[in-house]
This record gives C-alpha cells, structure tokens and sequence, in this order.
C-alpha cells in the first residue's frame, strides 16, 4: 500500500518536472554556421548511398532480387542438367537401334 | 494569420534582403531549438537539425504563402526534420546491429545516454529525465502535443494549428499521452527498486 502510494507520488512528481521549463538555447553563432552551410553545401556521395541502401524496403528489395537470382539459377542449371540427359539417352537408345540394325543386315548377309 | 512585422520580413526575405534572414534567425531560433532538441533529445544532432531548419526556411521562402503564421510554419518544418532524424537513427542502429553480427562494435556509439534538457530546474533534473525516457515510449503524435504543450508552452489552438487538426483532437491527444506517460513511468518505478536491489547484491 505504502509502495503503490510511493509509486503514484513519484509519478505525479516526474509529470510536474516539466512545470516552470526555460527555453534552451542553441550554442552561439547559429547564424554564422547557417551561413556558412548556405556557401557551402556539403555533399557526402557515399553518406547517401549508405542511407539509401540502409533503407528497409530497399534491404528487402535487395535480399529478394538476390533470393530470385539465386532461384532461377538454380532451375536454369537444373532444366539444362536434365535436358542434357535426355538427349544423352536419347542418342544412346538411337545408337543402340543402329548398332543392332548393322549386326541384324550383317546376319542377313551372312546367311543369304 | 501573419502579422504585419512578420509579413513584412518575409516579404524582404523573398526579395532576397539578407538582414531579414538575420533577424528570422534570432527571432525564432530558440523556439526551433527547444522544439527540436525535446524531440531528438540529443543536444548535438538538435544544433544540427535548427540549422537545416533555417536553410530549407531560405530555400523555400519563395513557396510560403502566408496562409499560416511563421512561428506555425517553423514549427511544422522543425517537427517534421527532427522525426525524420529520428527515423534516420533507427536505420542507423539497425544497421549497427548487422555490424555488431559481424563482430564490430557498432551498437554503443548510436544508444545516447540519460537527457538531461538544458531549461529544466536543478530540482527536477531526475524526474525529467525519468519523464523524457517515458516520452520516447508513447505513440509520435500524442509525444507532439505533449511536447508542444508542456516544454513550448503552447495552447490547443496553437497545438491544432501545428498539427494541422481540431482543437477537440489534440485535447484527446494530450489526455491519451499522459495517460500512456502514467502506464510507462509506473512500469519504469515498478521495475526500479529491483533494479537497484540487483546491483546491490
């Protein structure tokens, strides 16, 4: 009981700290230093880049476009690897059918 | 609307008279200042902001109108560069934390110690500070009106005109941001005294 009285007092208490608050003020010759950026805008190239891509949506963008990349050279590796064993057995199976048509003419020959 | 003194400023500041700069500079900088330095809470990153304040003021003084009075123009360009510097230091802490995975010790430079506010009474200091800590926790838009009432001393009206919104919207505002300040300094002093108990073992 004691605490929660404690508890609301020190609420009630942070709440009014703000009561009677000055103005702050910034560090002298603000104009100055204005100005002095009005002459001479600073332009940090690589301060931006590092902003643009630190950005989340361009973080995603960037994981998913390699995610993609990655998937479709996975597939176009795997379509090539199984249309190259096709046609491989498909040549053996032709060269199979030759090899026994020669020995088939070769029999023939023989017997007539 | 724009008084006579501040539409007379203006108006020499859009015909390129400098001293006018000069004197919109010391008129308003402390009120830029304060609003912006109780947002960030960081007294170097607000130096910074009241100066890009100024210029975008220069460089778009030929777009205001005067719909608005100045001191309500300053304080929307100041609110919103002060929450976009905010943004920018998440992205930067988040990009830390992908630093500290691979094993450089990014995150501690971008956590900022206790603030303590310049204007606030020695007595307080403790309070305010504990009070700032909570400010950060509460939704953007209540933290604004909070701020703006309290550390600028504004009224509702003034408050409806920054914000852009009704009177009865930012009196809702500043009843919900107390009460959510209420839930987050009960969890802050509920947790203290174990805290304490723990480093004293």
């Amino acid at each position: 009981m004691k605490n929660n009285k404690n508890t609301e007092q020190e609420i009630e208490d942070a709440l009014n700290s703000l009561n009677h608050i000055e103005r702050a003020a910034p560090a002298p010759y603000l104009l100055t230093r204005i100005q002095a950026r009005l002459n001479n805008p600073v332009k940090n190239t690589w301060e931006n880049i590092a902003g643009f891509i630190s950005r989340p949506a361009v973080m995603v963008a960037g994981i998913c476009f390699l995610v993609i990349i990655n998937i479709s050279v996975l597939f176009y590796k795997n379509y090539n690897t199984s249309k190259i064993t096709t046609e491989r057995s498909f040549t053996t199976a032709a060269d199979e059918e030759d090899e026994y048509n020669n020995l088939a003419t070769i029999d023939n020959i023989e017997n007539q | 609307m724009l008084n006579q003194s501040e539409a007379e400023l203006i108006k020499k500041l859009q015909q390129g008279e400098q001293q006018s700069f000069a004197d919109i500079v010391g008129l308003y900088q402390d009120m830029v200042y304060n609003t912006v330095v109780s947002i960030v809470q960081n007294e170097l990153d607000a130096e910074d902001i009241t100066q890009e304040v100024f210029l975008q003021v220069y460089q778009s003084i030929g777009s205001f109108k005067g719909e608005a009075k100045l001191s309500t123009w300053l304080y929307r360009i100041a609110i919103a560069k002060a929450l976009d510097s905010e943004k920018k230091k998440k992205r930067k802490k988040r990009f830390a934390f992908i630093q500290n995975l691979f094993g450089e010790h990014g995150e501690e430079q971008y956590n900022p110690v206790e603030f303590n506010h310049p204007g606030v009474q020695l007595e307080n200091k403790e309070n305010a500070a504990v009070l700032f800590k909570a400010l950060k926790q509460i939704p953007e838009n209540q933290r604004i009106a909070f701020t703006l009432n309290k550390i600028e001393g504004l009224n509702n009206q003034e408050i409806a005109a920054i914000m852009n919104t009704s009177f009865y919207a930012v009196e809702s505002l500043l009843a919900r941001a107390k009460s959510s300040l209420k839930k987050s300094l009960k969890n802050y002093y509920l947790q203290e005294p174990n805290k304490k108990n723990s480093h004293e073992k």
